[in-house]
This record gives structure tokens, C-alpha cells and sequence, in this order.
């Protein structure tokens, strides 16, 4: 049996594949299976998953990709997990896909499909577009219309119908794998030295392009493990990280935060986590998909709703957490994220709770200015705690 | 000279239209009667300027756009102090700088240099662009009032063919959007204790309607040779007199003095400029920080701007080919919402989409303009804190270029003056020009 450490590293070297290799592989191994790719945040995977087709998030192309193409057809001032992935559309890089899906979930995401449409020949491309106005009940009857739009369309690619009693079945799976993710969260809230944020991260990630079956297998594998690791607390200070909704940074990131503090919560991969409990396995599955998503959710950026406040979200988790502080971390040039950051900043202000602001890249390679910037406010707080 | 000042009097000898500065002052008094509104008991609303004003003013509410008053501080060279104030208060310089002039005015007791504005006792968004939203939250964590959204899906213009039934989809969207204006409604009467009068939201349609074939016939008058009058310079201060008075007397009575002045200018063959030698398509909103620098520096060498698709992306309501149907007021005008995404057939996008929709029909549509208006060339006004405007741009000229059309990228802001090079947006127009001037040479020299 392989270890927590092995695990992860196999993850890692796939997360850091910018050919899909395991997609690509999975694509060998059933010659009738259909790939479809969404840009984040969410899309609801059990849908494809029902149809028999493979659900893969396009979350760019990391600090890996060099943009060859991408730069010549966009605009110097968007975030970069838009540009990548369109230079992974440019490169043929995603011509394994069968669909992709993408969300206007703000002013640059609405941009990328058009300009994938308009330069990746053969790529089909749709929208899958959320409730702008989550406080209102009509945006459950609406987004029920719309996740059945999408079912349309996936059975289009499929080749069949998707009936409901298939898609309760995948339901109940992924209910399944977001269950064994709490579990890990809830150990590192408890222990976070039993499993690294960097490592909940890749693992997580894993599940973004391989089949949920085989998720499941593995977030149980490495839970089965994490008891028996040998790892003791060492005296850090305990913080949430927030701002990665959508794009993601370089793992070589977590890592150099959390070689100065425990990072024991989190918004890394938002989307695989949006859900925040089980969807509801009986009745029509796709109201429950969408009664889940506007009441059931996590906040995020790109999510408007405010019959909550995101700042009363992001207090919670850090109390829940038993977090000192809060990293506020949004990606360059990712709007939504900015102008957030400022909404927690004045709330955490106000609550007395220190935070550290600072912005990601995923193409960043230079990690030494995050760890020192960490150090020093990590080095502020446990001073002024002693 | 009744309206204008002598410094309004166009670089190359050409009399600017009276009517922009007839403009400056609707904007003006847009502003500054605010106050006496709110001390009047008038409900302050808050609303984007492709809004539902037609509706909102049944319930007597006093309207104040911010993005018309955030361009108002740039345009009047103020909107530095309150971008910085923003700044030191947290937001980034890679915000919308709209939003964050509008958050320097919050934070500065709302003295805004038309006026004082009112804090608002409603806001309302929609869906133009996702900014609206973020900004409705900021605007929120600000005044904590009431907040209404009206969302219209954004569909993708699709080449193949769809799986699923696009007219029912839009049908669909179109029922949800009047269902979200009832709720609207409904929050207006409880805010306001004015019961909604359905007559008096068609007679704002039909002020809406007239004020639509009004805007038509004007925008199309610069087909004529020469322009009567620039897009940008004058489209934009027409832009913002009409949005300030949507669905009124006073705007229809505003579109029908443009009107009689440009025909009057035609009739005289008074152009933009006096000598007009190129004629340009502008992309995107100007910059108003510099609004009369940079198209004066097109002016002086004889070109001159004939066409935005700002005058219909701007403007909502009057982008149609149809009216407003006064039998069924809700429903045309949620079809005036979605359609501003999708034209009226959602297998075609419509002309005014600036890359962010229309796939392969945006080049095409760019090119149909430039036949339309005979245009010489486009530029492409980069903001650089608008990703919805800009976004597209590089692509656009990308696949623009290939069709042999010349192009002009010019980077700056909306509000932002820290953006603007002058060196630099000099040179480059410079050098565009002299390219158009190649290409008229050899084009003569060709045809004989
Ligand atoms: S990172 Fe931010 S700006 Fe970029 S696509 Fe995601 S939400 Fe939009």
C-alpha cells in the first residue's frame, strides 16, 4: 500500500502535468468515454458524472506553461488562470476534451469562452450561467431550468439520455467524497500537523480530474493513514487562508506559508467544496443540485448573495478553526477577489483578529518574499501573545 | 457661442455641438438637485446606468448613477484625490476605477464636484457587467441599505447546434426577469408607499420609445460626410443627457434639439472637424480624464470618430429594431434586458458586442460597421480597469488585422489620470495616422 507521502506525490506529479497524462490514460482505458472540462468555481459534476462522462476542471496551466499564444489575444491587465487556459486551448492542449463549460462568474471568465470559440477550432463550448441575485427564491427555479439545459447538453455529448435515478446514484457518490474531505479539514483544524495544507490541497485537487469512484478510494486511503503518522505540533501560529476561490497558487505557495504557520483552513478549490453537506439523495436531483448551491454553499467572490455576509462566513471558519489570523490572499488582478479583501480586512479590523494581506500568482516562482512577508507577521503575532 | 465656451471651440476651426454642452448641463442639474430630493422626501436610488430608470421613476424616486458620476469627477479632472482615498483605504489599483472614485466620494461625506450626493435608501444592479455586482456589495458594506439585483442571463452565441431549444431558453430567461421586475416592484411600493401605476410605466416606455427612434435617426446622421459629430467627443456628452433622463419628457425634448442641431449642421455642412480627411470607428468608453485630449489629437490631422458601440451598448432600451410593445410593458422590457445580450436571435450576436459574446459574428460585425460608416480604421480604447470592455481587444485586433483593417490600440483609464501617457498615446497616434495617410496615398494612386 502506497503512503500518505507517495499519495501525494503522485498527485502532485499529475496536478503538474500540463498534458494530462491520467485524463489522456483514462481516455485510453475506456474508448467510449466522453472528457468534458469547466472553468471554475463549480459545476455540478454529478451530472456528467451520470452520463458516463469524465468532469475536469480547468484550473490553468500553474507556474509551469509558458504563455506563448495566450499573451497576442488577451489583455495585459487579466488574471493569469484566464489567460492560461486559454493558451492551453491555443496549444491543443484540451483537444481531449469533448465539451467545455464555462462560467461568466466575472468580467474576465466572461471573455475566455468567447475567445476559446474564436480560436480553438473543434472545441465545443458552452455557458453554464449561475444566479446573479441568490436572495431571491426565484433563483432556485432558475438554476433548476439551467442545470437541466446542461443536461441536455451533456447528454448531446454522451450520446444518451441521463435519467434522474442515475444522477441520484452519482449524487450519493460525491456526497460520499465531499464527506471524506471534511474529515481530512476536520483534522487539520484539530491537528494540523497530521496533514499539511500543501497536501490537502493536492489530494483534493486529484479529484478535479479523475473519476469520483477512484477519489474516494484515495481521500480513504490516506485517511486510514493519518493517524499513525509521525508527525509532532510544533509551535506555529494557526491561520485561514483566503482569496484562491477560482485561480490556484503554485503549491511551492502553501508550502512556504505553512513552513511558517498552520494553514488550518482554507478556500483552496473552493468549487470541489462549494457544497457544504450532503445534497439531499431523494426526489428530483437536479433541484436538489440547486437548492444546494444557493443554500447549502460556501461563499465565494463570485457568488452574490446578501442574505449572509462573506465576512460573517470567513469570521466563522476562523473561529471554528481556533485561527489567530487571517491570510487574505486574492489573485492578481482577480477582481472579485480584491474588492473582498477589503470587505474582510475591515471586518477582521474590527473584530481585533490580525490579517496579512498579500496577492498570489499562479505562474509565481519566487516564493521568498511570501515567506518572509509570513514570517514577520507571524513573528508580530506571537510577540504581541506572549 | 450660447452654450460654449471659446475653449470648447474645436482645435481645427470646426464649431463643436451645442448640444454636448447642453449635456453638461442635464448632467449638472442631475446632480445637484439631489439633496433638495432627499430634503423633499424623495427615495434616493442608486442605479447603473442601463438600469430599469423607466420603472423606478412610477415610485418618484430620485435617481443618481454612479458610474455617470464617477466619469463626472474624472471628466472634471477631480478623480485622483478620491482614487487615492480609496486606496489608502484598502482597494487596489487593479479595481475598477469607477468603483473606486465612488468609494474616495463615500469617503469624503459625499462632496462630489457637481454637488452633494445623498446616501442612497436603494441600490439596484444588473448585469452588464460583473463589476456591478461587486460594487453593489461595496456600496452595501457602506450604507447598509437595501440592495436589488436584476439578473439577466448571459448566454454564448454558439455556431453549432444547440442541443436544447434556444427560443424556449429564452423564453424562459425572459419569465424570469419580468418575475424579478415584480419583485422589484413590489420592494419600490413598500419602500416608497407608492402603489405601481402600470399607466404611468407605459407612458415612461413610450418616453422611452420616442426618445429610441430619436437616438436612431441621430446616431446614423454620421454616415453623413462630413460627421456633424464626433462619437466621441459629442456621442459621449449626448450618451450621458439621454441617460440621466431615460424615459422623460425632458429626454425625449433633449434628443429632438440634437436632432435639429446635427440636421441644421448637415443642411450648413458643418462637420466635427473642419477638414474631414479620416474616419475612425472608437472602441470602449473614453478616457475622461482626458476626454477632449485624445480625440483632438485625431482632430488635428483631420480624423474624426463616427461611431461607438457604446450608442447602443450604453444606452439600453434603444438598441432595438423593436419598441417597446406598450401592450405588454413588463414583459418587452425584460426582452430589452436579454436582448442587449443576445440581439433578438440568439444564433447572431448583436453589433454592439466588443468581443465578449458574439465568437466569430464579432469580427464580422466589425467589419459590417466599417462598411456601414465607412470607416478608415478602428481604435481600441484599453482600459485598463475594465476587463468587460477590454478584454477582448488584443484578439479582436488579432483576427481584425488579418482582414487588412488598420488598428490603433491605445492604453488609459476611465477615471484613473495615472494611466494616461501623453508621450505615449501621441506617438502611437502619430504613427497610425501616418500609416492612414500612406494607405490613402498608394489607394489614390492605385485608382488612377
Ligand atoms: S481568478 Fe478572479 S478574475 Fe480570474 S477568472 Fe477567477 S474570479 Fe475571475
Amino acid at each position: 500500500m502506497a503512503t500518505i507521502d507517495e499519495i501525494v506525490q503522485r498527485c502532485q506529479d499529475q496536478v503538474g502535468d500540463l498534458a494530462f497524462g491520467y485524463v489522456r490514460d483514462w481516455k485510453k482505458r475506456n474508448p467510449q468515454g466522453k472528457v468534458m472540462g469547466y472553468f471554475p468555481v463549480y459545476f455540478p459534476a454529478e451530472i456528467a458524472h451520470a452520463g458516463g462522462i469524465l468532469p475536469v476542471a480547468i484550473l490553468g496551466g500553474g507556474n509551469r506553461i509558458k504563455l506563448k499564444q495566450a499573451d497576442a489575444h488577451m489583455y495585459s491587465f487579466m488574471c493569469s488562470i484566464c489567460k492560461s487556459t486559454v493558451e492551453l486551448g491555443l496549444s491543443g492542449r484540451l483537444a481531449f476534451l469533448d465539451l467545455f463549460v464555462g462560467s461568466p462568474i466575472c468580467d474576465a471568465a466572461r471573455h475566455m469562452p468567447n475567445l476559446m470559440q474564436r480560436n480553438v477550432p473543434g472545441l465545443t463550448i458552452d455557458l453554464l450561467y449561475y444566479p446573479g441575485n441568490l436572495r431571491t427564491e426565484l433563483a432556485i427555479p432558475y438554476l433548476h431550468r439551467e442545470f437541466n439545459r446542461i443536461r441536455q447538453l451533456l447528454e448531446s455529448v454522451a450520446g444518451h439520455a441521463i435519467d434522474d435515478e442515475v444522477i441520484r446514484r452519482s449524487v450519493c457518490l460525491y456526497n460520499e467524497s465531499r464527506r471524506l474531505v471534511r474529515e481530512i479539514y476536520a483534522i487539520r483544524r484539530d491537528s494540523p500537523w497530521l496533514i499539511l495544507a500543501s497536501e490537502c490541497y493536492l489530494l483534493v485537487r486529484a479529484g478535479t480530474f479523475m473519476p469520483v469512484e477512484e477519489h474516494i478510494d484515495l481521500l480513504r486511503e490516506v485517511l486510514a493513514q493519518i493517524p499513525d503518522r509521525h508527525a509532532r505540533p510544533i509551535d506555529k501560529i494557526r491561520v485561514v487562508y483566503e482569496g484562491a476561490f477560482c485561480e490556484q497558487p503554485p503549491v511551492e505557495f502553501i508550502q512556504a506559508l505553512e513552513e511558517v504557520c498552520y494553514v488550518v483552513d482554507d478556500d483552496f478549490l473552493l468549487g470541489s467544496r462549494l457544497i457544504r453537506e450532503d445534497v439531499p439523495e431523494d426526489g428530483d436531483p437536479l433541484l436538489n443540485l440547486a437548492c444546494s448551491y444557493r443554500d447549502r454553499s460556501h461563499c465565494s467572490s463570485v457568488q452574490h448573495d446578501l442574505r449572509r455576509l462573506k465576512s460573517d462566513d470567513l469570521l466563522a471558519k476562523c473561529r471554528s478553526a481556533e485561527a489567530q489570523a487571517v491570510i487574505l490572499s486574492p489573485a492578481k488582478f482577480c477582481e472579485p477577489g480584491l474588492d473582498d479583501q477589503v470587505h474582510h480586512l475591515k471586518r477582521f479590523d474590527r473584530e481585533g483578529i490580525p490579517s496579512l494581506q498579500m496577492e498570489f500568482q499562479e505562474r509565481m516562482k519566487d516564493f521568498d518574499g511570501v515567506r518572509t512577508q509570513t514570517e514577520t507577521f507571524a513573528e508580530a503575532i506571537q510577540f504581541y501573545a506572549n | 457661442m450660447s452654450e460654449q465656451t471659446a475653449a470648447q471651440v474645436a482645435v481645427n476651426g470646426a464649431q463643436p455641438s451645442a448640444m454636448r454642452a447642453k449635456a453638461k448641463t442635464l448632467v449638472k442639474n442631475a446632480f445637484g438637485e439631489a439633496w433638495k430630493a432627499k430634503e423633499a422626501g424623495r427615495k434616493i436610488c442608486y442605479c447603473f446606468v442601463l438600469g430599469p430608470a423607466e420603472l423606478l421613476r412610477c415610485f418618484d424616486m430620485y435617481l443618481i448613477y454612479p458610474e455617470i458620476s464617477s466619469a463626472q469627477m474624472a471628466a472634471k479632472k477631480t478623480s485622483l484625490p478620491y482614487i487615492q482615498k480609496a486606496e489608502d483605504y484598502g482597494y487596489s489599483a487593479d479595481t475598477c476605477s469607477y468603483v473606486t472614485a465612488d468609494v474616495g466620494l463615500y469617503l469624503s461625506g459625499n462632496q462630489h464636484p457637481l454637488g452633494h450626493v445623498p446616501p442612497p435608501d436603494l441600490v439596484i444592479n444588473d448585469t452588464l457587467c460583473n463589476t456591478y455586482y461587486k460594487w453593489t456589495e461595496v456600496i452595501h458594506d457602506f450604507w447598509k441599505c437595501p440592495v436589488f439585483s436584476i439578473d439577466h442571463p448571459v448566454r454564448l452565441k454558439r455556431d453549432e447546434k444547440y442541443p436544447y431549444d434556444i427560443e424556449e431558453t429564452y423564453q424562459q430567461d425572459k419569465q424570469y426577469v419580468v418575475k424579478q421586475l415584480l419583485e422589484l416592484i413590489a420592494e419600490c411600493e413598500k419602500l416608497t408607499g407608492i402603489k405601481f401605476d402600470p399607466e404611468r410605466f407605459r407612458k415612461n416606455l413610450e418616453f422611452g420609445n420616442q426618445m429610441s427612434a430619436l437616438w436612431c435617426e441621430i446616431i446614423d446622421k454620421t454616415r453623413n460626410a462630413p460627421t456633424p459629430f464626433d462619437a466621441v467627443l459629442d456621442g459621449y456628452g449626448y450618451i450621458a443627457g439621454m441617460n440621466t433622463h431615460k424615459g422623460t419628457a425632458e429626454g425625449v425634448a433633449y434628443l429632438e434639439a440634437v436632432k435639429t442641431e446635427l440636421d441644421q449642421r448637415i443642411v450648413k455642412g458643418t462637420g466635427a472637424v473642419a477638414e474631414e480627411r479620416f474616419r475612425l470607428l472608437w472602441m470602449s468608453a473614453p478616457c475622461y480624464p482626458y476626454f477632449r485630449k485624445i480625440p483632438e489629437m485625431f482632430h488635428q490631422r483631420g480624423a474624426t470618430f463616427v461611431y461607438t458601440p457604446q450608442f447602443m451598448q450604453g444606452t439600453r432600451g434603444t438598441y432595438r429594431s423593436k419598441m417597446y410593445d406598450l401592450e405588454r410593458p413588463l414583459e418587452s422590457y425584460a426582452e430589452s434586458m436579454l436582448d442587449y445580450f443576445h440581439g433578438r436571435n440568439p444564433r447572431q450576436a448583436p453589433q454592439w458586442s466588443m468581443g465578449w459574446w458574439g465568437g466569430k459574428d464579432d469580427i464580422r460585425n466589425h467589419l459590417d460597421l466599417m462598411r456601414r460608416f465607412n470607416a478608415d480604421g478602428i481604435v481600441f480604447h484599453a482600459i485598463k480597469s475594465c476587463r468587460l470592455n477590454s478584454g477582448g481587444f488584443a484578439d479582436l485586433r488579432e483576427h481584425l488585422s488579418r482582414e487588412g483593417v488598420p488598428i490603433l490600440m491605445l492604453e488609459s483609464d476611465i477615471a484613473d489620470p495615472r494611466f494616461f501617457s501623453e508621450a505615449q498615446v501621441k506617438n502611437r497616434i502619430e504613427a497610425f495616422m501616418e500609416g492612414l495617410e500612406e494607405r490613402k496615398y498608394y489607394r489614390a494612386r492605385a485608382a488612377v
